[in-house]
Parts: C-alpha cells; sequence; structure tokens
C-alpha cells in the first residue's frame, strides 16, 4: 500500500467544474459516503430533477436561441377547418380544483387564470377549445397550444416557442399527432401511449404534462358549466 | 450438450434471485431522483467545446460447463463541437479490462470510432475517420445501454461483425419529405474486409474485418445505409457493403442487410437480417483437386419483441419501466453446404430506474446444427445478469 494519500479529480456533471479529493482512512470515507448517501435520499425529488434550482447553470449553448414557430391565432388555424374567428373567456380556478390538477397531473397549474379560446366557423358554430401553456422542457419553458373538440378530445397540438438547442423535433407533427383524440382519461405517457424521441426526452415528458394539464384543467371547467357549449 | 438437473436447477435459482434483487430494488420508497438524459444527449461533462461521457456495463454469464463475471465494455466518449459547421467525435473502446501490451491481459482497447465532420446543412454532412459502418442498424445503434438483452443478437456477430469500424470518407444526412416522414442516408467509401474473411472455404466475418492504416488492395469498398421512416414509430433501413476483400483485388464480397422496428404504445418490434457472399477464386484459396472454387455465403436474422410495463410504477423512481423481451436468432453459417445452423431463444426482463440505465436478466436457449449434419443438437440453457449505464 502507498504512503502516499492518492489524488482523485471530481467533476460536476452539469458545471464541469473539478474538485480534488485527497484520500483518507477508509472509515472516514465510509461516514462521508453514508452522509452523502443520506442527502441523496432525502433530496426533493422535483429540486434534484431541475438544474435551474439545483444552481447548476446551463451554458448558452445549452440553452440555445428560441424559435418562434407560430402565433396562437395561426396554431388554432391549423389545428381547426374553417376558423372565422376567435373569442377568449377568461375563467378562473378555484383552490379545489387546482389541487385537482396537481393531483392528476403531478405538477402545479401555472396559473389560476385560464384564457380559454373558442373558435368558430363563419356560421358561428363552436368548433372547439384552445387553450396556450407552458412547461420547462429541460432548461427553458415550451409554449405550446391544446386544441381540443367540443366532447375535450384533443384536435391538435402546436408548439408556438421552443427556447432549447436540442429537442426540437418535438414540434414536427410527426411528433404531435400522437396527441389527437386523446382525452384526460388518457395516460399521455411515454411507454405508455406516446412513444418517445431519442436526444428529446424532456421535451417529450414536458409536453405530456402539459397536454394532461389543459385537458384536465378544460374537464374542469367544463364540469361547472364555464366552457361555452355553441 | 444439455444441461444437468442440477445445473438447470442453479441456472434458473440465479435467475430467480436476480430478478427479485431488481424488483426489490425497484420497489424502495420514493424519495431521491436523478434527472434522465436522452440517449443522443449524452455525455455529461463539458469542459470549452470538448464535451466527455460514455458506457459502461458488467455482465454475469452463466453457459452449460462456466459461469463468469465479465467487465465487458468501458467505452469513453469525447465529442467535440470545433466550430458551428466542424465536429469531432470518438469512442475508446476497453473490452474485458482493456489490454497493454505485455500485461498478459485477455481485453482489448480500440478506437471504436473517430470522425471528423463538416456540416454544410442538416441534410449534407461530410464525415471522415475511423467510421461505424452503416450496416443494418444495431452496428451504429450497438450501446450496451440502448440494448434490452445482454447479449448481441447472432446475426450481429456473424454476419455483420459488429462492432465494424471502418477507416474511410464519405456523407451522411437526414431530410424531411413531409411534415410526417424521415429519409437518412450514410454512404462511405472505406478500406473494406480483408482476405482473413474466407478460411477453409467459409466466411469468418469477423477475422475479415480490415485495417484501419492501410486497404490490402488499393480498392476501397463502398458501405452506406439508407433510411426511411414514413410515421413516427416505424423505421425502416437497406444497406450494403461492397468491395474486393483479396489482396489482388480481384474476389468481391457483399454484404446486404434490411432492417425495421414498428413501435406502438407500450409494444416494440425490431429485427434485422442480413447475407452476406463472397467470391473465391485460386488468388484467396486453392480448390481441392479436381474441383472448381465455390463461393462462400452466410446469413441470418434476428426478430426481438418488447413489452414495456409498470412504467413509473415504482415510487423511488418515477421514470422506470420494466421491459419484457423475446428473441428468436437464427443464423446458416455457411449457405453453400447443408447444416452449420445455429438458433437461439432469449427470454428476458429488464428494470431502467431511468432511461439510461438498465438491469437485465436473460434466459438463454441455444442449439446448433452441424455441417451435413441431420439433426438439431439439444438445445442448452443459460443466464445472463448484466447491468449498464451512461455517464
Amino acid at each position: 500500500m502507498s504512503m502516499f494519500p492518492r489524488l482523485r479529480v471530481q467533476r460536476c456533471r452539469h458545471s464541469g467544474h473539478s474538485t480534488v479529493i485527497r484520500a483518507c482512512p477508509a472509515p472516514l470515507w465510509l461516514v462521508l459516503l453514508f452522509v452523502l448517501a443520506g442527502r441523496a435520499w432525502s433530496a426533493d425529488p422535483e429540486l434534484s430533477a431541475d438544474p435551474e434550482q439545483s444552481g447548476d447553470r446551463p451554458s448558452d449553448a445549452e440553452i440555445g436561441e428560441a424559435h418562434v414557430y407560430s402565433t396562437p391565432d395561426e396554431a388554432i388555424r391549423e389545428i381547426f377547418e374553417g376558423v372565422a374567428e376567435v373569442s377568449r373567456h377568461r375563467v378562473g380556478l378555484t383552490s379545489d380544483e387546482l389541487a385537482r390538477i396537481r393531483a392528476e397531473t403531478g405538477a402545479n397549474a401555472p396559473t389560476d387564470t385560464l384564457d380559454v379560446l373558442c373558435p368558430r366557423d363563419g356560421t358561428g358554430a363552436l368548433l372547439g377549445y384552445a387553450l396556450v401553456d407552458e412547461e420547462v422542457g429541460k432548461y427553458r419553458p415550451i409554449t405550446f397550444l391544446v386544441g381540443t373538440r367540443v366532447d375535450l378530445a384533443v384536435e391538435g397540438v402546436e408548439v408556438l416557442v421552443y427556447r432549447e438547442s436540442r429537442g426540437g423535433e418535438v414540434q414536427k407533427q410527426r411528433f404531435l399527432r400522437q396527441y389527437r383524440a386523446k382525452s384526460a382519461d388518457d395516460p399521455i405517457r411515454i411507454n405508455k401511449d406516446i412513444l418517445n424521441i431519442a436526444g428529446a426526452t424532456l421535451s417529450v415528458r414536458a409536453l405530456n404534462l402539459g397536454v394532461r394539464r389543459v385537458l384536465v384543467s378544460l374537464e374542469l371547467l367544463e364540469g361547472r358549466g364555464e366552457l361555452p357549449t355553441s | 450438450m444439455v444441461l444437468g438437473s442440477n445445473r438447470m436447477t442453479r441456472v434458473w435459482a440465479v435467475a430467480g434471485v436476480s430478478i427479485g434483487v431488481v424488483a426489490g430494488v425497484g420497489a424502495l420508497p420514493a424519495d431521491a431522483v436523478s434527472g434522465s438524459s436522452p440517449v443522443f444527449r449524452k455525455p455529461f461533462l463539458e469542459a470549452g467545446t470538448a464535451k466527455l461521457g460514455g458506457y459502461i456495463d458488467m455482465e454475469f454469464v452463466v453457459d452449460p460447463e462456466t459461469s463468469t463475471f465479465d467487465q465487458h465494455r468501458f467505452v469513453p466518449f469525447i465529442y467535440a463541437e470545433v466550430s458551428e459547421w466542424v465536429h469531432v467525435a470518438s469512442e475508446i473502446e476497453f473490452e474485458h479490462g482493456g489490454s497493454v501490451s505485455g500485461d498478459g491481459g485477455d481485453g482489448e482497447i480500440k478506437l471504436e470510432f473517430a470522425t471528423m465532420d463538416l456540416t454544410l446543412s442538416e441534410g449534407l454532412n461530410f464525415r471522415g475517420g475511423v467510421i461505424l459502418s452503416p450496416l443494418g442498424r444495431l452496428n451504429v445503434h450497438h450501446d450496451s445501454p440502448m440494448l434490452d438483452l445482454t447479449d448481441r443478437p447472432i446475426v450481429t456477430r456473424r454476419v455483420v461483425p459488429t462492432t465494424l469500424s471502418e477507416s474511410g470518407l464519405g456523407f451522411y444526412g437526414t431530410l424531411y419529405p413531409s411534415e410526417l416522414t424521415v429519409l437518412d442516408y450514410e454512404v462511405y467509401l472505406v478500406n473494406g474486409f480483408s482476405e482473413d474473411v474466407v478460411s477453409g472455404g467459409r466466411l469468418d466475418m469477423r477475422a475479415g474485418r480490415g485495417s484501419q492504416s492501410s486497404d490490402n488492395n488499393n480498392h476501397r469498398s463502398i458501405v452506406g445505409r439508407l433510411g426511411f421512416s414514413p410515421r413516427l414509430g416505424l423505421n425502416l433501413g437497406v444497406s450494403g457493403h461492397v468491395g474486393a476483400y483479396d489482396d489482388q483485388g480481384e474476389e468481391r464480397l457483399t454484404v446486404v442487410a434490411f432492417d425495421g422496428q414498428l413501435a406502438h404504445g407500450p409494444f416494440e418490434l425490431l429485427g434485422e437480417g442480413a447475407v452476406a457472399k463472397a467470391t473465391i477464386g485460386a488468388s484467396v484459396e486453392d480448390p481441392t483437386p479436381g474441383t472448381a472454387p465455390t463461393d462462400a455465403g452466410t446469413a441470418g436474422f434476428y426478430a426481438e419483441a418488447r413489452y414495456h410495463l409498470f412504467s413509473g410504477a415504482v415510487s423511488r423512481f418515477p421514470q422506470s419501466v420494466f421491459t419484457a423481451v423475446a428473441r428468436l436468432d437464427h443464423v446458416d453459417r455457411d449457405t453453400e453446404a447443408d447444416g452449420a445452423l445455429e438458433q437461439r431463444i432469449t427470454l428476458g426482463l429488464n428494470f431502467r430506474p431511468t432511461e439510461d440505465s438498465v438491469f437485465k436478466n436473460d434466459l438463454v436457449f441455444g442449439r446448433t446444427k452441424g455441417v451435413e449434419a441431420g439433426d438439431w443438437d439439444d438445445f442448452e440453457v443459460g443466464y445472463r445478469f448484466s447491468m449498464a449505464t451512461y455517464f
């Protein structure tokens, strides 16, 4: 056994910063291991998964540039055929409804006020509903619009703004058309009813969560008669 | 040879205990989660323009007469974005513990790939270096953490000798003919296979992998793959490798491969088939007196079904999933002769706490049929436990 303590270099996975650790007697290593294990055991999963909150700042290259693909109005006209006008209905969510959204999606709603967009055709007939929502992918929010039929099944999903350097494949209809006809009763999860895109897993998960949240929200609003029906 | 009943019992017992351990670990309560990263967004460590990552696997292999641990692969990746248009990528593979000259080890260290790319557009990239030959899909997508069974398919060892890396130059790109479809291509000129690909009138594809530093016949081979995805979840590919392999450059080796993958919800079906044919003239092997030289060939396929279950059901690992896998392998090692067949059925159940890490349990039922043999040998049963992760 060497008389000299060995040096090891440990690198942070996110920042790449190096820390030199000097070898120390085995019992102390064991204590350190137990302490670290204890910290990991008690870590908040949400915080651990979020590099912004855990203090590991992404580089500019990792974040990338924002790509604006369409406006809400353009997205609605892409999803629904024959849109002549779009009306807006602002509706508040109650604390019970916010709790229900949390329970059914596993995440908090970002706001307690929703702007429900209602596209209508030239005769004034209601075509469905649409909501704009945001959910964080890896570092930054993805802004998207979910359009549903009057029966609250998804008619289409469009990504409005994508702000990260990788994973942008989720904005293609090749991926987004999977959400068509989904309802709040569907799992909307990878390995269940949504196919993943290699290299874009976090963006796929973000959209899954966002679409599920929109569907649950609309269902709650419909339940208390807050959605226009004609 | 058939496993004795005691050994069979031990194999099943080890398999059962291992599955139990995996399930037990997975059932721990939730309170710590690490973020999961997608396969193509490795590696994690970044310094300047360079990034470092890789993968590791470890196997416990039980066969009828042997059982052993095998630290099979440790593969660091180094990637660098030299500029917006120039990228360098590499994998250095340490197999079976690696080997340094003179240490008596039985492993190896090799440059699995090392490429410099010039990106002109997403649809047109120029690449040079040691290239992962696009011959079938698995040769390129072969990382242990991506695969759901421990052993690679037999066809990807006997017919497409994975991992096949060749020194060369060429182009690759991805095109989007419509909003729903994707077309990708790779085509390279490479040094190609060597004369060692023919031995005793039969093909030995692994032995014939060519040199990264010299072309034995000054005739380049061409290798390429065309992939088409008509929709998300359906991928089809055809690939080929054609060129002279003997020292005189007179004899030709042709390999053609087809691959496909279908995913629907939690179900996946994938497979690959490949055929290799070589002309054999007197420059390669002298025929038996009184007979003419014959061609040599080998062919095979695999089909694999996967079903993902209990997705997110383990509260400690919200991104976890179990996958049940079944695969059928069939290879004809000498298409010019009767027999020389290998078949294998593999049943597996693996657990991924996150997408990047996997613990695999496989039961392997294999049998062979000798040249000119009338009957198949009995099935042999093996067991594999392995673990693999990206880092």
